[in-house]
């Protein structure tokens, strides 16, 4: 593991670098794979139902199975997957061996099993991150992915976002020079509780706000925007500190509903990260201040912010502008020059797809085409690894040092 | 969609309770995530788009059912915005479109579809006493309210007829009508606003049919014999109407209510 190149990365992508926002990367609206694949959901919650969804769309796919052990839940995925069989156990359903992939949504800690033995059934694998609520369990997926033959994908989903994989060819390519520091935030306001009629159901889907299973809103969604951090610098904290506290939803819970994290790299930068449940203004994006220009990713949108002093580049020319208060940031639009052409440069602001859907083509592509997997295991284990020690440091209140070793 | 959504929630834990709004919440904005036709990434773009747009089970038998409203109601209701385009309906595949320079727009059924999801998520969480509305002029009820007397909903206040109440329980409604928003009612088979009847309401089980039904009441003035006898079609008068628990709609004094018309069939 080590940080990336920037001369050697330059090198790699010679002429990429500027021709991201002139290429046209967007594909058609409708998912096209070169070959047919039959896939299982585990999983049909909020994620596994979203997924099915996006599924749905691809001509080549088949939703031949979905399982949930909820009958609530298996319900509304037989709603929206009505071909597909239902089952209450995944391991009846990985025996009908009628399956080429399977996609996993159920709560985090119990990935594990489902991965693994989804992984020994010889199917490709799409796993929802964080990989795991534990180390060991979050190793044991990335040990049984490293050994299988097949495809292992993890839902970090800004690494099949072409907005985020776009800024990322600017960011590696100088455009924002040193780094100077890095901001996430997420912002929701929400109870996090799913409805619960009695004490055995409430533990089973209310396992965000279980102490004993969560890693809390630094590893359910502070994790995600850790990875986008980790994938463009190449870089791992190696000393975790923060606050947690509960400000609005005091209803017995001991999962905060507040937090601030600060995540120290070795190499001087610190990522200040902010979430909660108590407000949701400014959602959730992710910002990289650089000497240059600072980059903002939101989802569906990018931004950079240029400083006065910094040198013009060529691309800057197609480039759509957007107001913020005092600053104004140069839109990041995947596929510009192409949108430009056809007099859609404004119609191009924000993705034809959502965020998931790219990450589950993503998957597809590598299933049926080889293509590149988006995250792999070892990536997913290393952000899952910071959020459970975010998460730590945050309920224990103690500075957390991360040896690189654990890291793998 | 273009409206404030509120659930008026009751009998349980206010935690419960929360829990389960959000859940509905949850469901209407997914459900405005894909049928907005502002936003790229919906489903109604990529179709207006030009896209064979594939879909799930679910999202198909929303288009099945608004072409079915159309047939029924004689062109009345029309997702498509032009008179000459058609909706393609795949069912192999489940693949939308529509034909060639053609356009969709679902804001005369989609805020009915998103009550009626919202509503199913609200029952299987186990809400047995709910009113969820959308900008006032569709909605659904769970059960009573909680003293239990019935959700009575009042239609065509900003009208200049005296409104009418309805008392509903376990019942969808939508209202279509041009007094409050101006002339705002399209009539799909000429392109031009309608003035046919000042306000259509309708009364059923299902918020989705009842919303493209209540536009499609207001666009024809009448209703019409090929509509659905299981849902009540309210045009302008005098009168309050209390729906029955065999669902029957009669009214509560019958003597204003000659200039109304109030049918099942």
């Amino acid at each position: 593991m080590c940080a990336i190149d920037r001369r050697s990365f330059i090198a790699r992508t010679s002429g990429i670098a500027a021709g991201m926002a002139l290429t046209p990367i967007l594909g058609a609206s409708m998912g096209r794979l070169e070959s047919t694949v039959r896939v299982g959901i585990i999983g049909c919650g909020r994620q596994g139902r979203a997924i099915i969804a996006e599924l749905s769309s691809f001509e080549t796919v088949t939703i031949g199975a979905i399982c949930d052990s909820e009958p609530r839940r298996l319900n509304a995925g037989k709603r929206r997957a009505k071909d597909a069989q239902a089952f209450a156990d995944h391991r009846a359903m990985l025996d009908t061996g009628t399956l080429d992939a399977v996609f996993i949504a159920t709560p985090t800690h119990l990935h594990r099993e489902f991965a693994t033995d989804a992984l020994q059934a010889g199917l490709h694998v799409y796993c929802e991150a964080p990989l795991s609520n534990t180390p060991e369990d979050a190793k044991a997926i990335a040990q049984a992915a490293r050994g299988s033959t097949n495809v292992f994908q993890a839902g970090y989903l800004a690494r099949a976002n072409p907005v985020y994989q776009l800024a990322r060819t600017f960011f590696v390519s100088d455009s924002v020079r040193t780094l100077v520091a890095m901001e996430a935030v997420r912002a929701r306001k929400t109870s996090w509780r799913t409805p619960a009629n009695d004490a055995e159901m409430n533990k089973r889907l209310n396992w965000r706000l279980d102490p004993e299973v969560t890693t809390g809103l630094a590893g359910e969604w502070g994790s995600h925007q850790f990875d986008v951090f980790h994938w463009y610098t190449g870089k791992y904290p190696t000393r975790v500190s923060g606050f947690g506290s509960i400000r609005l939803h005091d209803d017995g819970r001991t999962v905060h509903d507040t937090i601030s994290a600060s995540l120290a790299f070795p190499s001087g930068e610190i990522l200040t990260y902010n979430a909660t449940l108590a407000n949701s203004y400014e959602g959730a994006h992710e910002l990289l201040r650089g000497e240059n220009a600072a980059i903002k990713l939101a989802w569906t949108h990018g931004w950079m912010f240029k400083e006065a002093d910094a040198p013009t580049q060529g691309w800057e020319v197609y480039a759509n502008r957007q107001q913020f208060h005092n600053d104004e940031g140069i839109t990041l639009i995947a596929g510009a020059t192409k949108l430009a052409e056809q007099g859609k440069l404004k119609d191009g602001i924000g993705l034809p797809h959502t965020p998931l859907w790219y990450s589950v083509e993503s998957f597809l592509k590598s299933v049926t085409e080889d293509a590149p997997v988006a995250c792999s295991a070892d990536e997913a284990f290393r952000s899952t690894i910071i959020g459970i020690r975010t998460h730590e440091a945050i309920t224990t209140g103690r500075t957390i040092e991360i040896d690189p070793a654990e890291l793998g | 969609m273009g409206c404030r959504f509120e659930l008026v929630l009751a009998g349980g834990p206010e935690l419960w309770l929360r829990a389960a709004g959000e859940e509905a919440i949850e469901e209407i904005d997914t459900t405005h995530a894909l049928l907005t036709r502002f936003k790229p990434g919906s489903v109604v773009s990529h179709i207006n788009e030009g896209a064979q747009q594939r879909v799930d089970g679910e999202l198909f038998a929303l288009f099945e059912l608004a072409d079915r409203i159309r047939q029924q109601s004689e062109d009345a209701f029309d997702i498509t915005r032009n008179a000459d385009s058609n909706l393609l309906l795949h069912q192999p595949n489940r693949t939308v479109s529509v034909s060639q320079g053609g356009s969709v727009d679902l804001g005369g059924i989609g805020k009915g579809y998103a009550i009626d999801l919202a509503i199913r998520s609200l029952r299987e969480a186990g809400i047995t006493s709910a009113f969820v509305h959308a900008g006032g002029s569709s909605g659904a009820a769970i059960g009573t309210r909680p003293d239990g007397s019935p959700w009575r909903i009042s239609i065509g206040e900003s009208t200049p007829l005296d409104p009418l109440r309805i008392d509903i329980t376990n019942r969808a409604f939508a209202v279509s009508g041009d007094a409050q928003q101006g002339q705002h009612i399209t009539d799909p088979r000429t392109m031009s606003t309608t003035t046919a009847s000042v306000f259509g309401a309708c009364v059923g089980e299902s918020a989705c049919e009842c919303d493209a039904w209540a536009t499609a009441l207001c666009v024809l003035g009448a209703r019409p014999a090929t509509m659905p006898e299981s849902l009540h079609s309210i045009l302008p008068g005098k009168c309050a109407w209390r729906i029955e628990p065999d669902g029957c709609l009669t009214p509560e004094d019958p003597s204003p209510c000659a200039q109304s018309t109030a049918v099942r069939s």
